[in-house]
């Protein structure tokens, strides 16, 4: 069964590691690739047609047929969805220079209750939200590929201002709540590999697509994540075909 | 010689004044004591009628003082549902003088009252402000946190003032009997538990009101001496009276009382205005065309008028059209935020 991968434009990292392992070890078919940039899940993408989910938005349509020849996303076809983690919107905004997560009990800080904070991260991913309810909602069994850890800020390059343990605070609690909100629909979600984070829990810089980009994984980190990506599938076909012998 | 009575101008005639015109109609009731300019400072707390007045002085360009803002994270729909931008600071509603007196003394650090936190059903708020965090905190130093940082907001209000706008909302209140701090709902109503051993009803009379609200005035003139006030009566009804009154006597003994005390204090200072948006909705003359059907609620059609009465007054600002005051028409849900409404919920 063919693989299908797509996203936003963390996928581009996830193709090459794709095409590095299908040439190296020879592994299963799979088509991967972004449907475009994070920014264009910031409005509605998609709506559910004739029973199946489609893409409203343009660019997003235009990619889905021309790298996957696909119209809509179909109930039989095996997807793997490169969305959400994508945490940067919430933390480049310059409102955390004096605002920081409650739970970090930073004095002189405006706190970001828990609550509040639910609500950023659930208004930042609710286009997000509906597309894999949308896809739940038509028979599609999707899983999540995360985007990676978060760079280390750093001012110069990427204009982020907060202290790290600001980001870091605010990128953890999102990665949480995102992966709650998936189990209460049991999407799985393949997160980075551990070995791709410093002790910090930050993207390692030989991992990252270097030179001003704030948040892009490079080949490396792709090859490692989408190993993880067909383990994880590898995985989630022994327990199909487990299902399937004992029905 | 003329008697007094003959140089008078129609407004001080019933007749010329109320008798002849339709509600609409009516002019000259409110003259403004003294000038509210564009740029004085303005802050605003009160009862939830006094989210309309905040809301206005914004829209109109007025110096609208917001001490504890929404983080610019989160969009105007959400900073409502968490009680930003209502009124000044994140106070919540303030329904009486002696709960404003002792919101200033526990952020200058004079008071400190007993109930610091409420624990119910695993979340956590704050006594004095129990709705403005929808379902409560996480936990009790999330509450607590949030709480040092409201009152450091609160405690440099004042010097950055110069026109205090308070709007008295009701004389019945829920008082903490060992420390006598006044809360803004019943302990069990929104959060908390009731103990009557530790929370008494309070219907503050007249000579109390005053004596508060003068230490009120003393204490945030000293912190600017030049500063200015302009009160306002809620024409909002009590929800429900905790008095063995029905509630309408309850409630014309609030508003009767409250009224009294505006009157008083601005005879009493040249530095205070009354506004009477509590006449101009809720006298007979206005027939209840303001009220929404519950004869509760101010349709948004009674927020347009009296606030287009009291800018046209000032002499600044645009008229307020319906969408812009915020305030739901006859069928709509209420938008201001006023906790006493939960007292509903045990109405039969």
């Amino acid at each position: 069964m063919t693989l299908y991968i797509c996203g936003n434009s963390h996928a581009r990292a996830l193709r090459a590691g794709a095409s590095a392992l299908e040439q190296e070890e020879g592994a299963d078919p799979m088509v991967v690739f972004p449907l475009g940039t994070a920014d264009n899940e910031t409005e509605p993408f998609s709506v559910i047609e004739n029973g199946q989910v489609v893409l409203t938005n343009r660019r997003f349509r235009k990619k889905l047929k021309q790298y996957f020849g696909f119209d809509s996303f179909a109930p039989e076809h095996r997807w793997g969805i490169c969305l959400g983690n994508h945490n940067f919107r919430i933390f480049r905004n310059e409102g955390w220079v004096t605002a920081a997560p409650a739970w970090m009990g930073l004095k002189g800080m405006t706190p970001i209750s828990e609550a509040l904070f639910e609500r950023i991260v659930a208004e930042d991913q609710k286009h997000i939200r509906a597309f894999f309810d949308q896809l739940i909602e038509t028979g599609v069994r999707p899983f999540v590929i995360s985007a990676p850890w978060p760079l280390r800020p750093d001012p110069e390059t990427s204009g982020l201002v907060l202290m790290p343990e600001v980001l870091k605070a605010i990128d953890t609690r999102a990665r949480v709540l995102f992966s709650e909100w998936l189990a209460e629909r049991d999407i799985a979600i393949v997160t980075p590999p551990v070995e791709t984070a410093d002790e910090d829990g930050f993207l390692k810089p030989e991992f990252a697509k270097g030179g001003d980009d704030p948040y892009h994984g490079n080949p490396a980190y792709g090859r490692l994540m989408m190993r993880k990506v067909l383990q994880h599938e590898a995985k989630a076909r022994r327990v199909v075909n487990k299902v399937q012998r004992r029905a | 010689m003329q008697n007094p009575y003959e140089t008078q101008p129609p407004r001080a005639f019933w007749r010329s004044a109320v008798s002849e015109l339709s509600p609409i109609e009516m002019d000259g009731v409110y003259e403004p004591r003294f000038e509210i300019t564009q740029d004085m400072r303005i802050s605003a707390a009160g009862s939830c009628f006094a989210q309309h007045i905040a809301r206005q002085f914004r829209l109109r360009g007025y110096t609208f003082m917001d001490f504890e803002p929404a983080p610019p994270m989160i969009d105007a729909k959400m900073a409502d549902a968490f009680s930003y931008g209502h009124y000044s600071a994140r106070y919540g509603n303030i329904y009486s003088v002696r709960q404003l007196v002792q919101l200033f003394d526990r952020a200058e650090g004079r008071f400190s009252p007993q109930d610091h936190v409420w624990a119910t059903d695993g979340r956590f708020y704050d006594p004095f402000r129990p709705s403005i965090q929808p379902g409560g905190f996480a936990s009790e130093g999330e509450c607590l946190l949030e709480l040092e940082h409201h009152l450091a907001q609160v405690a440099g209000m004042l010097k950055q003032t110069d026109i205090f706008v308070f709007t008295f909302g009701l004389t019945e209140a829920w008082e903490n009997t060992r420390d006598g701090a006044v809360l803004p709902t019943c302990p069990g109503t929104i959060a908390g538990a009731f103990d009557p051993d530790t929370y008494a009803f309070k219907n503050f009379r007249f000579g109390e009101i005053i004596e508060d609200a003068n230490r009120f005035i003393a204490y945030a003139r000293e912190h600017n001496p030049e500063m200015k006030f302009l009160f306002t009566v809620s024409p909002v009804p009590l929800t429900a009276t905790a008095t063995d009154q029905h509630v309408l006597p309850a409630t014309v003994y609030s508003k009767s009382v409250l009224r009294a005390v505006v009157g008083e204090l601005m005879m009493e200072h040249d530095f205070v205005d009354y506004y009477p948006s509590y006449e101009l909705v809720a006298s007979h003359p206005m027939r209840g065309v303001f009220y929404r059907p519950n004869m509760r609620q101010v349709a948004s059609e009674g927020v347009a008028r009296v606030m287009d009465i009291f800018f046209r007054a000032h002499g600044g600002g645009e008229a307020a059209t319906l969408q812009a005051t915020g305030a739901p028409r006859a069928t709509e849900k209420s938008d201001v935020h006023c906790d006493e409404e939960v007292l509903e919920m045990f109405g039969s």
